[in-house]
């Protein structure tokens, strides 16, 4: 195992590979609380299907999956999780789907065999799949009221039309019932390999014990995993960069107040690894430069009345194969947002106040990125940022000391400019 | 699997060294070497009661805006960043019956910092005891042009609330229970109250409210508890002069079920059902609050539990269902998104899966489930310090013991029977429907 120190947050890192091509990251912490978070490289955008045949798999495959894992010959694997006293969770993403479970010291023991047994063993039956298709849909309704998701999703809309990543995350009536348990199977063999699988662990742990424990586990399941299994992650297929085509969205829903949130398009999109992660921190750097709380902007329209302080931020989601920005909240006047970020971006151009306020925004980041260690879930979702973008987690804190101000400059030139700007705007009905 | 030794020898038996200092300041100090980050939490309380508790609401939000010497909230936001990004936030908060001003700072420890020296915590302290004492005036009341501000956003925020249909439906029910008692006010107020307010009259109440309730202050972090309380003394110096303040008891159920349906544009309806229990925490019957807890959790607190398990998983009839409870006012909920034709159902599944917990009790093995998950939870809170906070002070604020090791004890001592007898003290009070418009 290696063994990885940072002197100035006195942490350390054990880094152990898996059997299969895996990896397993380890962050020892006192406390009382363990936490193990399972990443398996498959997500709502993956949609090769088994055996290149060039059929696509249906949308919202991944999350079903995620679904119909929890059932076992013997019922639902979560009431396992509860005898030994731990919690489990999942969560499908756009490029991944994560298990996570936390428990006490003791039934950590057990809990993390579960944790493979969860992903390694599936059971899907005809019924089950039914069943799951029912509930779904009815999950997928549930979030068709929530402004932020609605908002959200009209984002992915603005910036990629009808390609697959603007599509809900647990796909759609119609691709819903292109999904049967053999299809899980085949899906199942092919994407939860070994080799896709980033396991990260912290709490008050040895970290060779853990590994010992997780091999074990794991032990025989590239050897069966069937024909279909693509082994190593030397073979994983590279997700192709999306491109954007950016246009506006309006969508109608009961709320309150017009959403309006403006989208950036990131024009340097594709970089990978450490790369990445400068970008991603750079963007972030930029946008509270920009927008943040402490922005000349926030407090003209806090003050004015066009923003408010509960709604209003940015973000940024960077991926190898996606990236880009989004600013906005609620507000009565959709189209006075878009003109007063237009007009703030069109004056930072030739403005000091990126090289002027970045000691400020960096020890705000700086201070935000120590707090991430403070428990175990925040902890482990560190790791899982640096290493599923291929990097250590200690290069993530190097890049907080080594970020510049031309980093954040540069956004503003290749981001966040006004020319490619859209606008995703929820408006009351 | 060898686990490493708690941190500086600390045990289950008192989360919190606690001392009394004068003029009704109780300061808690939970030290600790396991974190990277300094807390504190002001926690200001007062019941629940009409027209004052948006007066506080708007209070809590002026005071996030400046002080005297960070004038706006440019300034205020920058000197927090500074501070390595340290975290301030002020709010009105419900507490069972309670509404309580929170002010809350957390900041990074100065042997994390990249250039040490900076003494984050005096700094924080001082922040506090500023925004509290020293907010910024005009003419003796709050800036007019603030108060018309925040005045909108809270009312643009409580309108906005109810776009999260799930937490509308739950307010509604719980409004709809608890008419004419503290517990069907919001801690967000009224929004009809607004137009009355004024920077004066809010000043004059925040005044007031600071004077004559009590302050807990709980700082948790690698700190010295006798030099903390001697900064709590110099820095937050405005005048108290506490008064009691008991939990008033939640009314008996008059023994009729009311029944509300009420329409708005919503794909799918949202079902709560509110029970009353004579077991509260803080009650004449608190020793059977432990049950209570365990019977929620038996009943939809978690995935394993009845309501998931045989309305979402057997009957897929919902997507979401679980139960929780309002333990100051021995208060039970049930919450689903539902389809209105399948209301009915839902419901009957419900008072059948209560009805079998009444006459027979839990299963031995869910009770297993729900102790060990209870425990588990119990256990957590060494590691997140929001929660150790939140569980001391509410366990003071209702009257009751505060001690988790012994919280732990009644939990490990509580039957099936026990169960049981809970579950038939239930009443059923309130059965909500938010429904679409559409719906028959």
């Amino acid at each position: 195992m290696e063994r990885v120190c940072d002197a100035v947050l006195q942490e350390e890192i054990w880094l152990a590979p898996l059997p299969g091509g895996g990896r397993l990251w380890v962050s020892p912490r006192p406390g009382r609380q363990c936490h193990a978070l399972l990443s398996v490289d498959f997500g709502a955008i993956d949609d090769g299907a088994p055996g290149n045949c060039g059929e696509c798999l249906p949308e919202g495959i991944a999350h079903f999956l995620e679904h119909r894992l929890f059932e076992k010959p013997e019922g639902d694997i979560s009431e396992r999780f509860s005898e030994v006293g731990a919690d489990i969770d999942a969560q499908t993403g756009l490029t991944s789907t994560t298990y996570s479970c936390t428990s006490g010291v003791d039934g950590f023991q057990q809990a993390l065999p579960l944790l493979v047994e969860l992903v390694r063993r599936p059971h899907f039956t005809a019924s089950g799949t039914v069943r799951e298709r029912a509930i779904i849909e009815r999950e997928i309704q549930l979030f068709e009221d929530h402004v932020e998701w609605v908002a959200f999703q009209s984002v992915l809309r603005c910036l990629y039309g009808s390609q697959r990543i603007a599509v809900d995350i647990a796909g759609t009536a119609v691709s819903l019932s292109r999904i049967d348990a053999d299809l899980l199977a085949r899906c199942h063999r092919h994407r939860y390999h070994p080799g896709a699988l980033q396991l990260f662990v912290c709490g008050p742990v040895d970290a060779r014990d853990v590994a010992a424990r997780v091999c074990q586990s794991m032990m025989g399941w590239e050897k069966n995993g069937g024909g279909e299994s693509a082994g190593a992650d030397s073979v994983r297929p590279r997700r192709p960069t999306v491109t954007a085509s950016p246009r506006d969205v309006t969508t109608g829903l009961a709320v309150p107040r017009p959403r309006a949130l403006l989208a950036f398009p990131d024009l340097d999109a594709g970089q990978g690894g450490v790369l990445l992660l400068r970008r991603e921190l750079a963007l972030q750097l930029a946008l509270d430069i920009l927008f943040g709380p402490a922005s000349g902007f926030f407090l003209r329209h806090y003050e004015s009345g066009l923003i408010d302080g509960e709604s209003f931020g940015g973000e940024v989601h960077a991926e190898e194969s996606f990236s880009f920005c989004v600013v906005g909240g609620d507000t009565d006047d959709p189209e006075g947002l878009r003109s007063a970020v237009v007009e703030e971006l069109e004056r930072a151009a030739g403005s000091a106040w990126i090289e002027e306020d970045f000691g400020r925004a960096c020890r705000r980041a700086y201070g935000d990125m120590v707090c991430r260690f403070e428990e175990v879930e925040s902890r482990a979702s560190f790791l899982e940022s640096a290493a599923v973008r291929g990097c250590h987690p200690f290069e993530l804190i190097d890049v907080y000391r080594s970020t510049r101000a031309e980093d954040v400059r540069r956004c503003l030139e290749t981001c966040l400019c006004p020319m490619g700007i859209v606008t995703a705007t929820v408006l009351p009905i | 699997m060898t686990a490493l030794p708690p941190a500086d020898g600390e045990s289950l038996a008192e989360d919190f060294e606690s001392l009394h200092g004068e003029a009704g300041l109780r300061l808690h100090v939970a030290r600790s070497r396991r974190f990277k980050s300094t807390t504190v939490d002001l926690f200001l309380p007062r019941l629940l009661r009409e027209q004052d508790n948006t007066r506080l609401a708007v209070v809590a939000r002026l005071l996030e805006r400046g002080t005297t010497h960070l004038p706006d909230l440019r300034q205020l936001n920058r000197y927090t960043d500074w501070l390595y990004g340290a975290g301030f936030l002020c709010q009105a908060e419900a507490h069972g019956p309670f509404q309580v001003l929170h002010l809350h700072y957390d900041a990074v420890d100065r042997v994390y910092l990249p250039a040490t020296g900076e003494d984050l915590l005096e700094a924080g302290l001082r922040l506090l005891g500023d925004v509290v004492a020293a907010p910024r005036c005009e003419d003796g009341g709050f800036p007019p042009l603030w108060v018309e501000q925040e005045k909108q956003s809270l009312q643009r925020y409580v309108a906005g609330l109810r776009s999260d249909r799930t937490y509308h439906a739950q307010r509604r029910c719980l409004e709809i229970m608890c008419a004419g008692e503290p517990y069907g006010l919001s801690a967000h107020g009224d929004p009809a109250d607004l137009p009355a307010l004024s920077g004066g009259d809010l000043m004059e109440f925040h005044r007031t409210h600071t004077a004559k309730v009590p302050l807990d202050v709980y700082v948790c972090g690698d700190v010295d508890a006798a030099r903390v309380a001697e900064q709590c003394r110099r820095l937050f110096c405005w005048p108290r002069a506490p008064e009691g303040q008991p939990v008033p008891s939640p009314h008996d159920g008059d023994g009729d079920v009311r029944i509300v349906v009420e329409r708005d544009d919503v794909a799918q309806g949202r079902m709560v059902l509110g029970y009353r229990c004579a077991v509260a925490l803080g009650g004449p019957q608190r020793e059977g609050y432990p049950a209570l807890a365990l019977l929620n959790l038996i009943l939809g607190g978690d995935v394993h539990s009845r309501l998931y398990q045989r309305v979402r998983e057997d009957a897929g009839l919902c997507y979401h269902i679980a139960s929780y409870t309002e333990p100051m006012g021995g208060m039970l909920f049930v919450e689903a998104g539902v389809e209105p034709g399948d209301r009915e159902a839902v419901r009957a599944q419900v008072a059948e899966q209560l009805r079998q917990l009444r006459s027979h009790g839990p299963e031995a093995l869910e009770l297993a489930r729900s102790r060990a998950l209870a425990l588990q939870r119990l256990d957590a809170y060494d590691d997140a310090r929001e929660g150790l906070v939140r569980f001391h002070y509410y366990r003071q604020l209702a009257g009751t013991d505060v001690s988790r090791a012994r919280l732990r004890q009644a939990l490990c001592r509580v039957d099936v029977q026990a169960v049981r007898q809970v579950a038939a003290q239930l009443e059923f009070d309130t059965d909500y429907f938010l429904a679409p418009e559409e719906c028959p």
